[in-house]
């Protein structure tokens, strides 16, 4: 004779039922959760289409900076201030050209892009302006004479401007690298801002870019107090 | 038993494919960055030596391997004889040795410099050969100009459009910044040209490794570490001026120019980069210099240089090796995207099979062995022959007008000058590597080929094994391209010197138009 076991409520069944289920539920998303935060912590770095394209791009350009300050500080009669301000300049650009052409051979990239400056976006309907809202910038155009020839980048010296420096000595080649190297730059910080507020660059670019600015902005300040010392101007921009 | 061997035999074979696409696929990309074109692959790891033509009268042919100087030759002064097989010697200028690469204009040669020449104050400088009678040439000058002075490595170049010779100074394996150019219409008298940028000043670039655009207006220096590649301006050879410089893989080393300007093929040392130089060619304001695509291969490193030739109008490649027995390849370019290797070029010494014997009889040598290292070809369009300095196997010489039945019709493997004092030749780089007894530069194909079991390394041991430095001498290099002249050859090899040959009429005939091309310079 068995005692007669009281009756459960239906709903008490229910109940705990229902809250079972949902502690599987919770422990099942938990799980899931964590293998998918641990999926993304695991997930290898990639570049975006906009670092890459900054790293080939910003590599090139620095190569010609490092050209035009490699050929003031071989000309006769070109001072210590601006010897001294080349060798910084290729040593920065060296290092920072080691970097950026250092993640593109780790990510597999080619180091020149198939289309230069196409991550900056163009803005026709804001030509000349430089930069554009939210990042972007204009590309700079070149002389219709080479209008076939594929835009230039920005602040680029041309064949002829890098041949006038290499003939030139003394205070008339310090001038004329000051003014090129003085636009160089500017051009090279429009590059920076442009990749710095883009949305899709990772940190480690944004932070180079703007270490960029700010290095390339002193620089522009000091060169352009080193051109008004010696009674000469920016070329205009 | 069989099925084990031949299983084992597969595991091998597989092992084999699978380290030489890795070994590609890390110099490739350690070295040469992948292009927009994409990189290509090449694993065929040729196995075939090239078919000899039989020795005629007067020849003193090589008795094993074709390319082999084996260790019983080099221990019995056998190879100070030399071996020849349808060419002979009709005169030469030793001088204190013969550089790395020389240049050839006229009647003339000029003589690479080593920098240990401007140590010892023999023979300083570039020597100026006058070989108007190549069984009597003559050392009759010395270019001393900064950029000639310390070493020229492998810049030294002719344009003989314009008659222009130039070089950089290269001391050891890098160098840069001092640049001479001369004119060289009167042969036997070259004139200094820039006598300021470049010789009072440094310019702006480094090189291992130089040569002329096919018109002549543009110098290209390259190489070695980091891959910098800089074009100088020599339109006003007065004034030659950087242009343009940049960067294209980690280590670049020689390369060869198409006959419009347009293309380069720069060694990236596991194979070649395609660059369009067009814009610099072409003097564009703003010039970019897009990388178009790369050609890699397992067998052979430290590609050395390109010569681009047409057939039938269509582009092909010839591409040579300086390491790692990879001899040389000749690739169908008509499409840079959808490269094709036509052809290989190997000795039997450079044979997987061979590599065994290739360290038995090169120990005790030096740091280089039988390897091509620079090939000149007789003219561009539809070239009948090829001739390299093929390292340790002297000057070698190929039928090239059939792709497909590409044969040796000759070589000339200079006597060794085992017995004279190395402080006698220090324009030598073969008495000054002669330091090291490794032949080092073959150790990657080697590795790759002994895991593929083709080398059994018993038989790499032999009496010269221990010799693992003051190599003896036994053998020269041959490292300067040779140029045809009619049926003469003129080559330069390192303790020998100027080498004015003759091949035999039997052989070979000089083609209607023959021009010799290396890809950057024009002699």
């Amino acid at each position: 004779m068995g005692r007669e076991r009281p009756a459960v409520p239906r709903t008490a069944v229910l109940a705990v039922g229902a809250s079972a289920i949902a502690v599987l539920l919770l422990a099942v998303g938990a799980v899931v959760g964590a293998a998918w935060q641990s999926r993304d912590n695991d997930r290898a770095p990639t570049m975006s289409a906009v670092d890459v394209g900054f790293a080939q791009d910003m590599s090139v350009h620095h190569d010609q900076a490092i050209l035009l300050a490699g050929t003031v500080a071989g000309l006769p009669g070109v001072g210590p201030e601006i010897t001294g301000l080349a060798t910084r300049i290729i040593t920065a650009q060296t290092a920072e050209n080691a970097t950026l052409r250092g993640w593109l051979t780790w990510f597999g990239k080619p180091l020149t892009a198939t289309d230069p400056m196409s991550w900056m976006s163009v803005t026709d309907d804001d030509p000349g302006s430089g930069h554009g809202h939210h990042g972007t910038v204009t590309r700079t155009t070149v002389p219709s004479a080479a209008a076939d020839q594929g835009p230039a980048m920005t602040g680029m010296a041309s064949t002829a401007d890098i041949s006038r420096l290499a003939d030139l000595t003394g205070r008339a080649a310090e001038v004329w690298f000051l003014q090129l190297m003085i636009r160089h730059h500017q051009g090279g910080l429009q590059m920076a801002k442009a990749a710095h507020n883009n949305d899709e660059v990772s940190p480690t670019v944004k932070r180079t870019a703007y270490e960029m600015m700010t290095d390339q902005g002193q620089e522009i300040s000091q060169m352009t107090m080193l051109l008004e010392a010696r009674g000469a101007r920016p070329l205009p921009g | 038993m069989n099925n084990k061997l031949s299983l084992s035999h597969r595991v091998r074979q597989r092992a084999g494919v699978v380290i030489a696409l890795a070994a590609t696929a890390v110099l490739g990309t350690a070295l040469a960055a992948p292009a927009s074109a994409g990189n290509h692959y090449f694993m065929d790891v040729g196995d075939t030596a090239v078919k000899q033509l039989d020795c005629g009268p007067g020849s003193s042919p090589e008795a094993g391997l074709s390319g082999d100087v084996p260790s019983a030759d080099r221990e019995s002064g056998r190879s100070e004889r030399g071996y020849t097989c349808n060419m002979k010697l009709l005169g030469k200028a030793q001088g204190a040795g013969g550089g790395i690469v020389s240049a050839n204009y006229d009647h003339c040669s000029y003589t690479g410099s080593v920098f240990s020449t401007a140590i010892t104050k023999k023979n300083t400088g570039v020597q100026v050969i006058d070989a108007k009678d190549p069984r009597n040439p003559k050392i009759v000058g010395a270019l001393t100009a900064p950029g000639m002075l310390a070493g020229t490595w492998e810049t030294l170049k002719v344009n003989k459009e314009r008659k222009l010779l130039a070089g950089t100074a290269v001391p050891l394996l890098w160098g840069g910044g001092f640049f001479a150019v001369y004119d060289i219409s009167d042969c036997a008298h070259p004139k200094l040209l820039n006598t300021g940028p470049g010789t009072k000043t440094p310019l702006p670039f480094t090189s291992h490794e130089g040569g002329f655009s096919p018109d002549g207006k543009t110098y290209w220096a390259s190489g070695l570490s980091p891959g910098h590649l800089s074009a100088i301006d020599v339109s006003d050879p007065r004034r030659p001026k950087v242009i343009w410089q940049g960067l294209y893989a980690f280590v670049g080393h020689g390369f060869g120019i198409s006959p419009d300007g347009n293309r380069m093929y720069l060694s990236n040392m596991a194979g070649v980069t395609v660059l369009d130089i067009s814009a610099v060619q072409r003097r564009d304001p703003n010039p970019q210099v897009p990388h178009i695509a790369a050609y890699h291969w397992p067998d052979g490193q430290l590609n050395q240089h390109t010569i681009p030739v047409f057939y039938d109008g269509h582009p092909y490649i010839i591409t040579i090796d300086e390491a790692g027995s990879g001899g040389v390849k000749i690739f169908d370019v008509q499409r840079v995207d959808k490269p094709a290797l036509a052809a290989q070029i190997k000795l039997e010494i450079n044979l997987p099979r061979n590599l065994d014997a290739n360290l038995r009889s090169s120990m005790g040598g030096s740091i280089f062995s039988y390897n091509a290292h620079y090939c000149s070809a007789d003219r561009v369009e539809n070239p009948t022959a090829l001739a390299c300095g093929w390292e340790s196997s002297g000057i070698r010489v190929f039928d090239i007008t059939n792709l497909k039945k590409i044969t040796q019709i000759g070589y000339y493997n200079p006597p060794t000058k085992r017995s004279t004092n190395p402080f006698d030749l220090p324009n030598s780089p073969h008495a000054i590597g002669s330091i090291i007894g490794l032949p080092a530069v073959e150790f990657i194909s080697l590795g790759m080929q002994t895991i593929n079991g083709k080398v059994r390394l018993h038989e790499a041991i032999g009496p010269r094994t221990g010799k693992i430095a003051f190599g003896d001498r036994s053998t020269d290099w041959c490292m300067s391209p040779p140029e045809f002249r009619g049926n003469q050859i003129w080559a330069t090899c390192s303790d020998n010197g100027f080498l004015a040959l003759e091949l035999s009429a039997r052989v070979y005939t000089p083609p209607a138009g023959q021009n010799t091309t290396l890809g950057n310079s024009t002699s």
